[in-house]
């Protein structure tokens, strides 16, 4: 069986995207993006440019699309380009060119001549830290929190007591999504709206956002996007050209295509924050922590979109400690929007974090997973709501098993040319879920469609509603149609916060049984074929007498609503969460394993042996669940040795391609293997999935280092690592 | 893409190159395959349905690329199975996983990827593209495009386009495009006349004679790397580590001198082998020392009018060589130092010593100062460790994103006892 049903189009060439939707009289817009990282645009010369063959239209500030600022629900105050003259990061979008064919677009928005007034640009995060700010408060809650027990005054006298202490500072690089696809659209007008297709992780947010901008009707703009080449967080926002080829297309009255070239994806859409975090641990000479203090600084933009939630999405809630206390700081700078990225706080947390927690067990000369099961947690500190399903320790018991963590030696051990050694850490992400709608409709076929607007842009939502689909519906797999990325669709399945399985999933299975309600009820309604008898469904089919057994008299769903001369029969669900989270905290959990091996003369890292454990509730597509598990593992490794943005002095990104912005290649990935311990999680949803989106690359840059520490006894408190830092005097 | 080319050990191979850096024009006359041409969703190609089981496509962006890639690979000729998994090497199928090298996936599906690649079998009869392979390919043709501003020019011999090179300096002389292509995506690169050379039947010659080798300078290095087989090490050791099978399927020894990038990969390795570069004009041909070939950042004593016809490496080949890259990315990555060593030892003496360096100054180096310090030494720990200081300090590394100054010199240093401590080993095996 195939792994997904959307494999035989994406491995054939058949799968559209955003780009490859055409039209006739359709024209190309390209984006013109500032080369200066704070100022004012005093002047734009586009004489050249609107005067160069093909060329239909010229857009900045000083002659601009109309566009207004949305509000969305999710993301707050959007951002639309061209409003106003302000430059705040280099690489900002400033003007718009649309023409015949997308080189005459490109070629004329080279000739365009921008002049600036400049203001000193502040793009170092390290002399930004001398002006960081509270960070607002945020979904996790205020910036700053402390538990402390009875008796204690303060976190710092929680650490002075502690028997054994560790205190460093960790940081991490900003990094881009790099989705393969870049953010793109195409736009058509017509009698009934506007159409946009572009690639986004659930069709109805920018389709509001849309309307917003455009201010026309919610109604009159429909968007598109069956097929999205990655997404990661990077496309949750409405993209520059999703926003400039639907005002363009109107303003020109024929479709526009427009999309970022590679560098421009770099810095006209939204990075992961920048770090840095301070970590100090206070523990009794048995391992027993009793002070947390995790200090965190973001990078942010100036217009402080979003903070990186380091402490907040790991020391928070992770260990059982009698005192904690976290803060987080936003630090401005004149750079590109920051953003969610796979795991937000998390995944670079969870570097200090357990890099801390392993200094923490070299301290103690304990064992790194002996420390951190002995301060396993039953719910978050102090907060009286249980996990409502938690098997980190099982986790770490078979992964040990597994890996060989008893031949782990406190200094490694040498074979050959290299420094072998391993690490361990943590993963974990919270169990959350979305407001989701999903529609179900039941054709005279016997075939079945479960729809709703969001997105698979990889993950695998569209194969996981056919299988929910199927199993609510009590038929086989084959007999659904899935359908997504359409705003048209019922609201729900949103990509975001690993949460599409359980909130899609389980809208689906209320969308099923009100769906069979309404069958059972039509077949013994008046003129049904059950007139006025007890019904019963199961196994795609409608039961007289309420009686289901073998030979009994039924009919199949198709056959009742032929009977009753019925195309189709379609009901809705929604499920929201609600109060299950004054109950538990949720959350899944993982324990990552990791082999490195380091050249004994270049210091070159190797990451050799990789296993993640995780406990991730019920597993829908194996298959697939295995596939986004080892990707997240990867973007582990890539994060800790390759990925990293470079801030040149004058704000613009030095690596701004994938020759210089390096994610890995095939050879660059070890042995690395998945496993999963199967615990449904029902207190979360009836799915009982907890989905596994972001789960994997948590942990994974700590346990590198963690290894490489074994392996040369050297601490590396910084990703992406430099080999220098490994480097002998 | 999938381009039909003439095979090394059959008539046709399905070579697989960047489709993004491939002008439509030098493809004129040519057989191309895109993942949309080895099968449809209701009747998969057998490398389409492996990804689509083994969970291999995500989002799916990538998928076509990989297809091509993996495609090429399940064709070739000379891929035996033998039944072993060699891991991150090849498959127990025989597939060679640095055919994947050049492809990115963001999605990281990597490991599903690998198990498709690894289960795929041998293409059977009636494959048409299996017996595709038993014909010679179209040859490109000899073609003139114009659209009245800029011209592309494929010429069918070398002296009409020294000719063409002549009358018009400004040309563009293009042959694998994997260094203009990027220029043009990126850039917005223009070129008035483009001279397509990558076929010309002068410059692909692979010729063995008594004092040399001969490289024609439009060979791929693919083609030489599998024309060789492994008769000069430092070269063997070079390829793999040269960008992917994906680039150097493209990419020609000529285009890699011509460029006079750097941090070329070739170079250090060619510096090592005293190779020597052939340089033709309308006057006739010339012969230079590479040592002496590059001025200055991406100059050369390569004169307007002339074009490199072939490299040459004097025979015999010097015993003890090495080539190492160090380079952030297993494959496809830039270097952060590069290092070419060719050493003739005799009796335990140094006799000769040439070592070629990229990555630590303006233009690809001679380490003088290193190989005169090593030769006529014995080839002892305490010579290789005075010679390493001084490799240290020859050249001037730059601090930039991929290493430090710092790193780049001591890197320098080591790889020579890098190279000592492997030739230890072999003379202990």
């Amino acid at each position: 069986m195939i792994a997904r049903l959307d494999a035989a189009p994406k491995v054939t060439g058949q799968a559209k995207y955003a780009v490859d939707h055409n039209f006739p009289g359709m024209a190309y817009g390209y984006v013109v993006l500032s080369t200066i990282a704070n100022g004012e645009l005093a002047a734009m010369e586009v004489t050249a440019a609107r005067h160069t063959p093909g060329v239909l239209g010229v857009y900045t500030p000083f002659e601009p699309l109309e566009l207004r600022t949305p509000i969305s629900q999710m993301l707050g105050e959007g951002w639309v380009p061209l409003q106003d003259k302000e430059i705040a990061y280099y690489g900002q979008p400033i003007g718009f060119v649309v023409a015949e064919t997308f080189e005459a677009a490109r070629d004329a928005a080279a000739l365009i001549e921008v002049s600036y007034t400049e203001r000193p640009a502040l793009t170092s995060f390290a002399e930004g830290l001398a002006t960081a700010e509270d960070a607002k408060t945020g979904p996790r809650g205020a910036p700053s929190l402390s538990v402390l027990a009875e008796g204690v005054e303060s976190i710092e006298d929680a650490l002075a007591a502690s028997e054994v202490t560790v205190d460093a500072t960790y940081e991490t690089a900003s990094q881009n999504h790099a989705a393969m696809e870049p953010h793109s659209a195409v736009a058509v007008w017509n009698a009934d709206g506007l159409t946009v297709y572009t690639g986004n992780q659930g069709s109805h947010g920018p389709a509001d956002e849309l309307a917003q901008a455009l201010n026309i009707e919610h109604s009159a703009v429909h968007v598109v996007n069956p097929y999205v080449g990655g997404a990661f967080g990077g496309k949750g926002a409405t993209s520059t050209p999703a926003f400039l080829a639907a005002a363009a297309a109107r303003n020109i009255g024929r479709p526009v295509k427009a999309a970022l070239t590679r560098e421009q994806v770099f810095t006209a859409t939204a990075t992961r924050p920048a770090t840095v975090q301070r970590v100090s641990l206070g523990a009794r000479n048995d391992g027993t922590l009793v002070a947390v203090r995790h200090d965190s600084w973001s990078s942010t933009p100036m217009s402080r979109s979003f903070i990186e939630p380091t402490s907040h999405g790991t020391s928070r809630e992770w260990y059982a400690t009698e005192n904690l206390a976290i803060s987080q700081k936003a630090v401005p700078l004149n750079i590109p929007p920051t953003t969610f990225m796979r795991a937000p706080g998390e995944a670079p947390g969870s570097f200090a974090l357990e890099s801390a927690v392993d200094e923490l067990a070299v301290a103690l000369n304990m064992d790194p997973i002996g420390l951190r099961k002995r301060n396993n947690s039953a719910a978050p500190p102090g907060e009286d709501l249980q996990w409502s399903s938690k098997h980190l320790d099982e986790c770490f018991d078979i992964g040990a098993a597994r890996f060989g963590w008893s031949e782990r030696t406190p200094g490694g051990r040498v074979d050959g040319d290299w420094l072998v050694g391993l690490g361990t850490a943590t993963a974990m992400f919270p169990g959350l879920r979305f407001p989701a709608t999903v529609g179900i409709t039941l054709r005279a076929d016997d075939t079945a469609v479960v729809a709703t607007s969001g997105a698979d842009p990889g993950t695998g939502l569209l194969t996981v509603l056919s299988l929910i689909g199927a199993e609510s519906l009590d038929i086989s797999p084959e007999q659904v149609t899935p359908r997504l990325g359409d705003s048209a669709l019922p609201p729900g399945g949103t990509s975001g916060g690993s949460t599409a399985t359980a909130s899609a999933g389980s809208a689906t299975m209320v969308a099923a049984s009100t769906v069979i309600d309404e069958l059972l009820r039509l077949a013994s309604s008046p003129g049904g074929p059950f007139d006025g008898r007890e019904t019963a469904y199961a196994d795609g089919r409608v039961f007289a007498d309420g009686r289901v057994f073998a030979d009994g008299e039924s009919m199949t769903f198709g056959e009742v609503l032929r009977a009753m001369e019925r195309i189709s029969l379609t009901a809705t669900g929604s499920t929201a969460p609600g109060e299950e989270r004054t109950k538990h905290s949720f959350g899944s959990w993982g324990a990552q394993f990791c082999e490195v091996r380091v050249h004994r003369l270049t210091r070159e890292i190797r990451v050799s042996r990789l296993l993640g454990v995780f406990d991730a509730g019920r597993i829908i597509n194996p298959t697939a669940a295995r596939s986004q598990l080892l990707g997240g593992m990867i973007w582990g490794v890539s994060a800790a040795l390759h990925e990293g943005l470079d801030v040149e002095a004058n704000g613009r990104f030095a690596n701004a391609d994938l020759a210089g912005y390096l994610v890995p290649v095939n050879a660059d990935i070890p042995e690395i293997d998945t496993h999963l311990v199967e615990y449904p999680d029902t207190l979360l949803s009836n799915v009982g999935a907890r989905g596994l989106g972001e789960i994997s690359i948590v942990g994974v840059a700590a346990a590198i280092a963690n290894a490489v520490y074994n392996a040369t006894g050297i601490r590396l408190r910084r990703i992406p690592m430099m080999l220098e830092d490994l480097l002998e005097d | 893409m999938l381009v039909a080319r003439p095979g090394v050990t059959s008539a046709t191979e399905w070579v697989a190159i960047n489709a993004c850096l491939a002008p439509a024009a030098a493809l004129a006359g040519q057989e191309v395959v895109t993942s949309e041409g080895l099968g449809t969703p209701e009747v998969l190609h057998p490398v389409q349905r492996e990804m689509a089981v083994r969970g291999g496509s995500q989002c799916g962006y990538c998928t076509p690329g990989f297809i091509c890639s993996m495609a090429a690979e399940y064709y070739r000729p000379d891929r035996e199975a033998d039944g072993a998994d060699h891991g991150e090497v090849h498959g127990p199928n025989g597939f060679d996983l640095h055919a994947l090298s050049g492809n990115l996936c963001r999605c990281t599906g990597y490991r599903p990827i690998r198990d498709a690649a690894y289960a795929l079998g041998t293409p059977q009869g009636g494959d048409r593209l299996a017996d595709r392979r038993e014909e010679p390919p179209d040859a490109p043709e000899a073609t003139e495009f114009s659209d009245g501003e800029r011209t592309f020019v494929r010429p069918a011999t070398l002296s009409a386009a020294l000719e063409l090179l002549h009358r018009n300096p400004r040309t563009t002389v293009i042959s694998g495009c994997t260094d203009w292509g990027v220029e043009v995506n990126i850039r917005g690169s223009r070129a008035d006349c483009a001279l397509a050379i990558d076929r010309l039947p002068e410059l692909r010659g692979l010729v063995v004679t008594e004092e040399y080798l001969e490289l024609g300078a439009a060979l791929t290095l693919t083609e030489i790397e599998r024309g060789l087989d492994g008769r000069v090490p430092l070269l063997a050791e070079l390829f793999p580590q040269f960008a992917s099978r994906l680039i150097r399927n493209s990419a020609t020894l000529g285009g890699n001198l011509g460029t006079g990038s750097p941090i070329g990969d070739s170079p250090p390795a060619l510096l090592a082998l005293d190779a020597r570069v052939v340089l033709s004009g309308i006057g006739g041909e010339r012969e230079v020392p590479l040592a002496d070939y590059f001025t200055g950042y991406r100059q050369s004593v390569r004169r307007t009018g002339e074009l490199i016809k072939a490299v040459r490496i004097p025979l015999p080949l010097a015993g003890l060589t090495a080539f190492q890259k160090i380079a952030k990315r297993r494959f496809d990555d830039i270097s952060s130092v590069a290092i070419g060593f060719a050493l003739d030892i005799d009796e335990g003496t140094v006799r000769r010593a040439r070592i070629g360096l990229g990555g630590i100054a303006a233009t690809p180096i001679r380490a003088y100062h290193t190989e005169s310090a090593l030769e006529g030494q014995p080839w002892t720990r305490s010579t290789v460790l005075a010679a390493a200081g001084l490799l240290r300090a020859e050249g001037t590394p730059m601090d930039d994103h991929r290493a430090s100054s710092r790193y780049r010199a001591a890197m320098l240093g080591q790889s020579l006892l890098k190279l000592y401590a492997r030739s230890i080993e072999e003379v202990v095996a």
